[in-house]
């Protein structure tokens, strides 16, 4: 029963996280119904196996609560914010009722009364159902034709509106629809508003028109060429309305008022207008005579399926998924560092041997070692889409709590990132927002006056680069004042006053521990965990962190991330007998430095490269390995947090896969050292921190400097 | 003749046969309207309709139209499989409508 109840609970979660996710969704496209039944199925799930396993106060919370949103899905209730609100109070009792479910004290059981009062209000004030219509049917109707696209990626929509002398030039249209279908599945919307009354009708004259939505993998010009014979006998519009595939972030479902306006039935005040009133647009338009109720009918279809197209491909991706312990994945991730490492030293055996058969086993080894490899670490991967979900909450909690109103827009969600990076990113991820929403964005009467709209806006950006992923947080904000910083900076005494500074490098102080340029320190940001924690908890994720902003304009922050933290590629680099390795995502090029040029540097250890001054940083010396550096030594160029300097070792061995294991604690403390790995020989070469080694040389130089 | 109308037990029936296309749509039309007239429900039998088009199914809405404006109902008695064929095509629901004998 444990078992069963500990698999609730995770379930529950899951279906709490996605409650929250639909909720804020609602919040903003209120007249989405599909939301509404997914808030409604993920309650009910809640509910129906909370009382199973025993979970009761749970089924019995969440009663009234489904209850409601069974009516908005009557349509008896209309969705509001204060609804949303209380929507998402009740999701957050629930979650609170499973983390307390065997210490039920801890709960504030006010809370959840008054929750429920609210829910019980709503439901009492709900009119009575509506009386069933009693029109008779028409015998048939228009309906929508099945949604069968899968595999295709693009939806078209098609205004077809033949003139009046179509038929008369021997044109028939459903040959044209039967076309249409011939490139994939259609939903076909046939419109009879322009049909006359009995006595003015023609049989001879064309008063049919048609929206068609086609999902195809086909481009525009195929679909244009079905209509080449009846250009000059219709009025089509021919548009792409959704790329299933290259619309990489899952955008906001469009909403009606928008696809009347995109289809021209409507002009984008007459939308505004009526949204201003809590009720159904659609609804509204018809009952205003601004647009046919066919018309309105015609781009609810159109919502849905677009609603249903991105459902099937969204189940399409995730379809056939397992769950598995996260240990379980680290202990696979593991096993297959081991077995790199002795293929290596396989591989190493084999050369050496000369034998060709071992030489052949060894090649089909390395093969499956590598593809094993690239899989298991695929495992681990997961969209960042977890996080900036997550992040969405905030953003509206803190926003309404400091009374701004921020809009969060977030891209590149389905960007991948090791599971172990993602973990550690929802922290300094938070803070960044925090201080974007309390320092960044103004109040809306500031940004009146500023000349700016009054929502501010969030951007949230995931990109790959390279090796790396980038994720942008930038905001439309007041931004950061260089000269509010040296103030600060030279009050803590963290700069001297007379220090000659440019703008940028002012805006990196803001990473010195100890440093926070609020005025007031607000409930919000400014507990005293400053930006230098955000860039201590990357770097130890081996990212790396930038800051640009203007004045007045808002500020980015720049995220560097590496896609995996167990494996990456190195430069292997050797000094006297000792290896070590170089993460060769940061290398740009190897030079020669022979002794005659050493002597021409007096001692300041900087190199001219191709015109640019480069420093560079003797190992052998730093490290105080004994013994004759070599008459030709190697340096490798590295670019460092926009900047390039050049590590001296004795030789440089070459690229390898290093697998990384984590020192023991004895040597956890060496910041230069960020790990180890075991060569095809045996032998245990080190990975240098190429950034802490040099943060740790300009530190002993500062200090020196006094 | 491609329409034959009768009335039993003061039910208007209309069955329509051969194609019913814009070729015929005049004389379909004509053959029609004057039905349309006549108080009390229609019911139109569609089994013997051997290819239909645009014409046609504009034809088939106008008769539903008219109808509906005098608060009358239409009822289809049975579709032979071309006019579903069009009706499913040009987007109108034909799957609830009973088939032609013999011929679905």
């Amino acid at each position: 029963m444990d078992m069963q109840r500990e698999a609730y609970r995770v379930e529950a979660y899951d279906l709490l996280a996605e409650l929250e996710i639909s909720l804020l969704e609602l919040e903003t496209n209120s007249d989405d119904m599909e939301l509404v039944d997914r808030v409604f199925r993920a309650m009910h799930t809640i509910k129906g196996s909370g009382a199973m396993f025993g979970f009761d106060a749970i089924a019995e919370f969440t009663h009234d609560v489904e209850t409601v949103f069974d009516r908005v899905r009557d349509g008896r209730i209309i969705v509001t914010p204060p609804l949303v609100n209380l929507a998402l109070q009740a999701r957050d009792h629930i979650k609170h009722m499973l983390e307390y479910a065997d210490d039920p004290v801890r709960l504030n059981h006010e809370q959840g009364a008054a929750i429920l009062k609210g829910f019980r209000n709503i439901l009492e004030n709900t009119q009575p159902s509506p009386e069933p219509e009693a029109a008779t049917k028409p015998a048939w109707e228009p309906i929508f034709g099945e949604h069968r696209g899968a595999g295709a990626d693009k939806i078209y929509r098609i205004r077809f509106a033949p003139h009046d002398t179509l038929f008369q030039n021997g044109t028939n249209p459903l040959a044209l629809l039967a076309e249409l279908e011939g490139l994939g599945p259609c939903r076909t919307m046939l419109h009879l508003d322009r049909l006359p009354a009995p006595e003015a009708f023609d049989p001879e004259s064309c008063y049919l028109s048609w929206d068609i939505l086609l999902t195809t993998e086909r481009s525009i010009e195929a679909v244009q060429d079905v209509f080449i014979f009846v250009e000059g006998a219709c009025d089509l519009t021919i548009e792409l309305i959704e790329h299933l595939e290259s619309d990489a972030q899952r955008p906001v479902s469009p909403r009606i008022g928008e696809i009347l306006v995109a289809r021209g039935d409507l002009s984008p005040e007459a939308v505004d207008a009526a949204l201003q009133r809590q009720q159904r647009l659609g609804q509204i338009l018809v009952e205003n005579r601004q647009v046919s109720a066919e018309k309105v009918s015609s781009a609810l279809a159109e919502q849905e399926y677009v609603q249903t197209a991105r459902a099937r491909r969204e189940q399409q991706t995730t379809a056939g998924s397992v769950r598995v312990a996260a240990e379980k994945l680290d202990q696979l991730v593991n096993l297959v560092g081991e077995l790199v490492t002795v293929q290596a030293r396989l591989n190493q055996k084999a050369v050496h041997s000369r034998d060709p058969e071992l030489l052949g086993i060894s090649e089909v080894v390395e093969r499956l070692t590598d593809e094993l490899r690239d899989n298991t670490l695929s495992i681990r991967m997961l969209p960042i889409d977890v996080t900036f979900s997550k992040l969405r909450r905030l953003v509206r909690d803190l926003s309404s709590e400091l009374g701004k109103t921020i809009l969060l827009k977030t891209e590149g969600g389905d960007t991948e990132l090791d599971k172990t990076v993602i973990e550690q990113l929802n922290d300094p991820l938070v803070h960044i927002l925090r201080n974007s929403i309390d320092h960044g964005i103004e109040t809306p009467e500031r940004r009146r006056l500023a000349g700016k709209p009054e929502q501010g806006v969030i951007r949230l950006k995931a990109e790959h680069s390279g090796a790396n992923v980038l994720i942008h947080i930038s905001d439309d904000g007041a931004g950061i004042d260089p000269a509010a910083i040296r103030r600060k900076a030279v009050e803590k005494g963290l700069l001297a006053p007379e220090a000659e500074r440019s703008d940028k490098e002012l805006l990196q102080l803001i990473f010195l521990p100890g440093f926070s340029t609020a005025g007031t320190v607000t409930n919000v940001s400014g507990r005293g965990v400053g930006m230098d924690v955000v860039k201590r908890s990357l770097e130890s994720l081996r990212g790396a962190i930038e800051l640009n902003s203007r004045p007045a304009e808002g500020t980015t922050i720049t995220l560097k991330l590496p896609l995996t933290l167990a494996i990456i590629d190195g430069l292997l680099v050797e000094i006297d007998t000792n290896k070590y390795v170089l993460p060769l995502s940061s290398i740009e090029e190897c030079v020669e430095l022979s002794r005659e040029d050493l002597q021409k540097t007096h001692g300041r250890n900087i190199l001219n490269i191709r015109g640019q001054i480069v420093p560079f940083v003797p190992l052998r010396e730093r490290f105080a390995i004994t013994g004759q550096a070599p008459v030709f030594e190697q340096v490798v160029i590295n670019e460092v947090a926009g900047r390039r300097v050049g590590i001296v070792v004795d030789r440089v061995i070459g690229e390898h896969q290093i697998v990384i294991k984590t020192m023991n604690s004895l040597y956890k403390n060496i910041p230069e050292i960020s790990g180890a790995t075991i060569l095809g020989d045996g032998t245990v070469a080190l990975i240098l921190d190429v950034q802490k080694l040099l943060s740790g040389i300009e530190e002993e130089e500062m200090a020196a400097a006094g | 003749m491609p329409v034959q109308n009768e009335t039993i037990d003061g039910r208007n029936r209309v069955r329509i046969s051969g194609a019913l296309s814009i070729w015929e749509a005049a004389a379909v039309w004509g053959g029609i309207h004057p039905l349309l007239q006549a108080p009390g429900p229609l019911e139109i039998d569609l089994t013997a309709v051997e290819s239909c088009d645009g014409a046609g199914i504009q034809i088939l809405c106008q008769i539903q139209k008219a109808l509906a404006r005098r608060g009358e109902a239409c009822r289809i008695s049975g579709i032979s499989d071309p006019v579903r064929e069009a009706m499913r095509l040009s987007g109108l629901a034909a799957d609830g409508l009973p088939a032609g004998r013999g011929e679905a």
